[in-house]
C-alpha cells in the first residue's frame, strides 16, 4: 500500500493509510500545514480507508472506514470516500478521550477569549465558523469543542471545515482566502466541500482559549435583521449537555466543568437570515 | 507466527516500561481491540510517568471508561433487582456483573457489555414479565430467532432496556438443553454464594467457587465468536488464582466437580490454552492433572484456538486465522443442538447475512 | 399524601448548580448519567434534602411557604408532596420508612 499520511491534530497523532488517490490528494491539500510525526511516534488514531471488498470493487464501488483494523460503520460509496474520512474521524476523536469533555460546537478565538457556537448540525454554525475563520479570529475547531475539566479552557483541534450545499458558494464568495477541497456530491447531506484551516490556526496548535461567550445560533432562512436573546445558565447548562459527546463518561467532573463555563460566561442565542450583519454582531458581542 | 505485543506484556516477557512511542501505539490498538486496556491500565497504575503522553491518555480513557461502566453496571442491578425483589426467587449474577459484586480484585481492569442473571427455570416466566413491566424489552423481534432461544437456548432472547439502552441475558442454565455439556441446573443453585454487603435490594448470589471457574471454561470453549476470548481466559487466571487463595486444595476439588458435571473436556481446554497463551503455572499444573480428558486432535484445538482467541488486530492475524475463526463458530453451533437442527439454522443464517449485505 | 412518619432523602451522587434569580436549576444523578432542568422550587427542595439530610414532607412545604410568595389558593402541601413524588420516579430522592 502507499504511504501512509500522519499528522497532528491538537492533542493527537492521526494516521490514514489509503490507496484511494482522490483521498490521499484531497488530505494532502487541507492538511498541508499541519505538523508531520515521523515514523517512530506514536499514533493516537490510526485509520485506513479501503475499496469495498469483492464485487464492490468495480460494481458500484464502496469505501470502507477502519479504525485499529475494525469497522464501526456500514461501508459508503465511493463517492463520499474524502467526506467519509472525515466523520469517521470526529467520532473517533469524540469516543476515546477522558481530558475534554467534547461538545459538538464550533470555537472560535479573538483578543484571548473564545467564542462557542454549539449547535446541531443545520443551525448555520460551519457557515458563521468559516466565515469567522476567514475574518481574523482564530479557529480552534469546527465541530469538536475540548473543554479541559482541568483548567477550564478550549483546547485546539482546528480540523478542515465541512460546508454544505448553499453554505460552499457562500464562503467562496465571502473571501477570495478560501481554500477548499473538491466538491463530493450525493453524500447523505447532499454537497460537501471542506475550507483548509487558515495556517496561522494551524500554527497555534498547543494555544488553549479561556471562554468568553455563548452563542446558540440558529439560521433562518429569509429573516430581515437579527434576533438575540440572553439564555439561562442553567438551560444553557442542559442545551450545552445535549450537545456533549461524553459527558456520561466524565461524570461529576463534566459536569462541574459545563458548571463553570456557564458560570463564567454569557450565553445568548442568536437568529440570523443573513451572514454579514450576523458577523457584525459576533464581533461587537465578544467580550 | 510472531507472538503480539500485547501478549508478551500479558506473560510478563515484556516489560511494557521498555516499550517505544511507535510499539506503545500497538500495544494500546491490540489492548483496545481484546477490550482489555483497562486491564493495562491497572497492571500500570502508579508506574506510567515515563510512558509516552500518548500512551497515558489512552490509559486515562480507560481508566474512565472502566469507572463509568462500573456505575452504570451498579445502577443497572440496582434497578434489575429492585424489579425482581418482589417475586422472592434466588437471583445469581454470572460472569462480570458477579465478578464486581463480589469484588473480586482482577476484574478491576475489566470492561463487560452485559448483564448476565442465572434465574429457576420455573421462575422464568414470572422473571421476564417483571422485567417487561420494568422497562427491558426484546432486542429482536423476530420470530424466528425467538423460537430458536426459547426452544433451544438455555437463556431468554437478550433484552434491553427501552430508555438505558443496558443488555441482560436472563439464564435458566449455563448450557442448552441440546448440548452435550448440558447439565440440570438444579445443581447450580446449592453451591451458590450470596453476594452479602452490596447494599442492592436484594442479596444476589454468584456461583459456588468451582462452578465459578467451570463456568468461564464452558463459555469459553462452546462460544461460536471470540471477540473477548483472551479477556476471558484471563478471567479464568484471575479465578484460579482469587479461589487458590482462598482454600487450601481447590484444585482437587475443582477438577473433582468438572468429572461430576461432565465438564472436564472443556477445562482441560480452556487450563491449557491459559497456561500456554498466558504463560500461567498454576492453569498449567492444573491441566496436567486433567491430561485424561484431553480431546484426541488436541494440536487442531491449539492451531484453531491458539489465532482466535488473540485480539482481532491485522497485527495478531495470520494465513490461517479467518478459517480458525470459521471452524470454531460451526464448532460452536455443533456443541450447541445436534446437526439435523444446525443444519438449517447455519443456512438460514448465512442467508439473512447474504441479504443485509446486499441492502445497505 | 405520606404517612407522617415518612422522611425523604436525595438520592447518593446528585449534584445540584443554581444560579440566584434563575427560574431554573440544572441536577446531575451521577449513577445514571441524566441530566434534569429543574423548576426553581424543585430544586430548593433537593438543596434542602443534601445541606439539612432526610425530612419529611411536611417541613420542607413549610419551608417553602416562609420562601415563596406562592400562589394565593396554592394548597403548597400537595404541590410539595406531587413535586417529591416526581423526583422519586426520576430516582432523585427516596422515601426512608419512618
Amino acid at each position: 500500500m502507499a504511504d501512509a499520511l500522519a499528522f497532528r491534530v491538537g492533542p493527537w497523532t492521526v494516521r490514514l493509510h489509503t490507496p484511494l488517490p482522490e483521498v490521499r490528494r484531497t488530505a494532502a491539500f487541507l492538511y498541508r500545514d499541519y505538523p508531520r510525526p515521523g515514523p517512530e511516534a506514536f499514533v493516537d488514531y490510526e485509520i485506513a480507508l479501503l475499496p469495498g471488498r469483492g464485487g464492490r470493487r468495480w460494481w458500484r464501488p464502496q469505501v470502507r472506514f477502519l479504525f485499529e483494523g475494525q469497522e464501526p460503520f456500514a461501508p459508503l460509496t465511493r463517492a463520499q470516500a474524502y467526506p467519509f474520512f472525515e466523520w469517521g474521524l470526529n467520532w473517533c476523536l469524540a469516543h476515546h478521550t477522558a481530558d475534554y469533555l467534547v461538545l459538538h460546537a464550533a470555537v472560535l478565538e479573538r483578543d484571548g477569549r473564545a467564542l462557542v457556537l454549539p449547535g446541531p448540525p443545520g443551525a448555520g454554525k460551519s457557515t458563521l465558523c468559516a466565515a469567522l475563520a476567514l475574518s481574523g479570529w482564530r479557529l480552534l475547531t469546527d465541530e469538536l469543542g475540548l473543554l479541559s475539566p482541568a483548567d477550564g479552557c478550549f483546547h485546539p483541534l482546528p480540523r478542515p471545515v465541512s460546508l454544505k450545499n448553499a453554505a460552499i458558494d457562500v464562503i467562496r464568495r465571502f473571501s477570495s482566502a478560501a481554500a477548499l477541497g473538491p466538491s463530493c456530491h450525493d453524500t447523505h447531506k447532499g454537497t460537501v466541500a471542506h475550507l483548509r484551516v487558515p495556517a496561522g490556526a494551524v500554527a497555534a496548535l498547543e494555544r488553549p482559549a479561556r471562554p468568553g461567550r455563548i452563542v446558540f445560533p440558529r439560521f433562518v432562512p429569509g429573516l430581515a435583521g437579527l434576533r438575540a436573546g440572553r439564555l439561562e445558565r442553567a438551560r444553557a447548562l442542559v442545551q450545552l449537555a445535549e450537545q456533549a459527546f461524553n459527558l456520561a463518561l466524565l461524570g461529576e467532573a463534566g459536569f462541574e466543568a459545563l458548571c463553570a463555563l456557564v458560570d463564567g460566561t454569557e450565553a445568548l442565542t442568536l437568529e440570523y437570515g443573513d451572514l454579514a450583519p450576523a458577523l457584525a454582531w459576533l464581533e461587537r458581542a465578544h467580550p | 507466527m510472531r507472538v503480539p505485543l500485547l501478549l508478551q506484556v500479558l506473560r510478563g516477557s515484556r516489560d511494557p516500561r521498555a516499550c517505544s512511542a511507535a510499539e506503545w501505539g500497538r500495544l494500546v490498538q491490540q489492548a483496545r481491540r481484546a477490550g482489555l486496556l483497562a486491564e493495562l491500565a491497572r497492571r500500570l497504575e502508579g508506574a506510567e510517568a515515563d510512558l509516552p503522553e500518548g500512551a497515558r491518555h489512552a490509559l486515562r480513557w480507560a481508566r474512565a471508561a472502566k469507572a463509568r461502566q462500573d456505575q452504570l453496571l451498579r445502577w443497572e442491578l440496582q434497578c434489575l433487582l429492585e424489579a425482581l425483589a418482589p417475586l422472592g426467587i434466588p437471583v445469581g449474577l454470572l460472569k462480570g456483573a458477579a465478578y464486581l459484586a463480589a469484588g473480586f480484585a482482577f476484574a478491576r481492569g475489566r470492561l463487560f457489555h452485559d448483564i448476565d442473571l442465572l434465574v429457576p427455570a420455573a421462575a422464568l416466566q414470572r422473571v421476564e414479565r417483571a422485567l417487561f413491566v420494568a422497562g427491558y424489552v426484546q432486542v429482536d423481534a423476530d420470530p424466528y430467532d425467538q423460537r430458536y432461544y426459547r426452544e433451544w437456548m438455555h437463556e431468554l432472547p437478550p433484552l434491553q432496556h427501552a430508555r438505558r439502552g443496558t443488555l441482560v441475558d436472563v439464564h435458566h442454565g449455563l448450557a442448552p438443553p441440546t448440548s452435550r455439556y448440558a447439565f440440570p441446573a438444579e445443581r447450580l443453585f446449592p453451591a451458590m454464594v450470596p453476594l452479602e454487603g452490596t447494599d442492592l435490594p436484594l442479596v444476589p448470589r454468584r456461583l459456588g467457587d468451582e462452578d465459578l471457574v467451570l463456568h468461564a471454561a464452558l463459555h469459553l470453549y462452546t462460544e461460536s465468536e471470540f471477540r473477548h476470548g483472551l479477556r476471558d481466559l484471563l478471567d479464568l487466571c484471575g479465578l484460579l488464582g482469587e479461589m487458590e487463595r482462598r482454600r487450601a486444595e481447590f484444585g482437587g476439588r475443582l477438577v473433582a466437580r468438572a468429572r461430576a458435571l461432565g465438564l472436564a473436556r472443556p477445562l482441560y481446554l480452556a487450563l491449557r490454552h491459559a497456561a500456554w497463551l498466558l504463560g500461567d503455572a498454576r492453569a498449567g499444573a492444573l491441566a496436567a492433572r486433567l491430561e485424561a480428558d484431553a480431546p484426541w486432535a488436541v494440536g487442531v484445538y491449539d492451531a484453531c484456538f491458539g489465532r482466535a482467541l488473540l485480539p482481532a488486530h491485522p497485527d495478531c492475524e495470520d494465513a490461517f486465522s479467518g478459517l480458525a475463526r470459521g471452524l470454531l463458530y460451526v464448532r460452536g453451533h455443533w456443541l450447541r443442538m445436534p446437526l439435523r437442527l444446525l443444519v438449517p439454522h447455519l443456512a438460514r443464517k448465512a442467508w439473512r447475512g447474504m441479504k443485509a449485505e446486499r441492502t445497505p | 399524601m405520606s404517612a407522617p412518619g415518612i422522611r425523604w432523602r436525595a438520592a447518593p451522587g446528585l449534584r445540584l448548580c443554581r444560579w440566584p434569580g434563575e427560574e431554573s436549576c440544572a441536577c446531575f444523578h451521577a449513577p445514571s448519567g441524566d441530566l434534569h432542568l429543574l423548576e426553581a422550587a424543585a430544586g430548593r427542595l433537593l438543596a434542602w434534602l443534601l445541606e439539612d439530610g432526610p425530612q419529611p414532607a411536611a417541613s420542607l412545604a413549610r419551608r417553602l411557604e416562609a420562601d415563596f410568595a406562592a400562589e394565593p389558593g396554592l394548597d403548597v402541601a400537595a404541590w410539595t408532596e406531587a413535586c417529591l413524588q416526581r423526583l422519586a420516579r426520576l430516582h432523585l430522592v427516596h422515601r426512608l420508612p419512618g
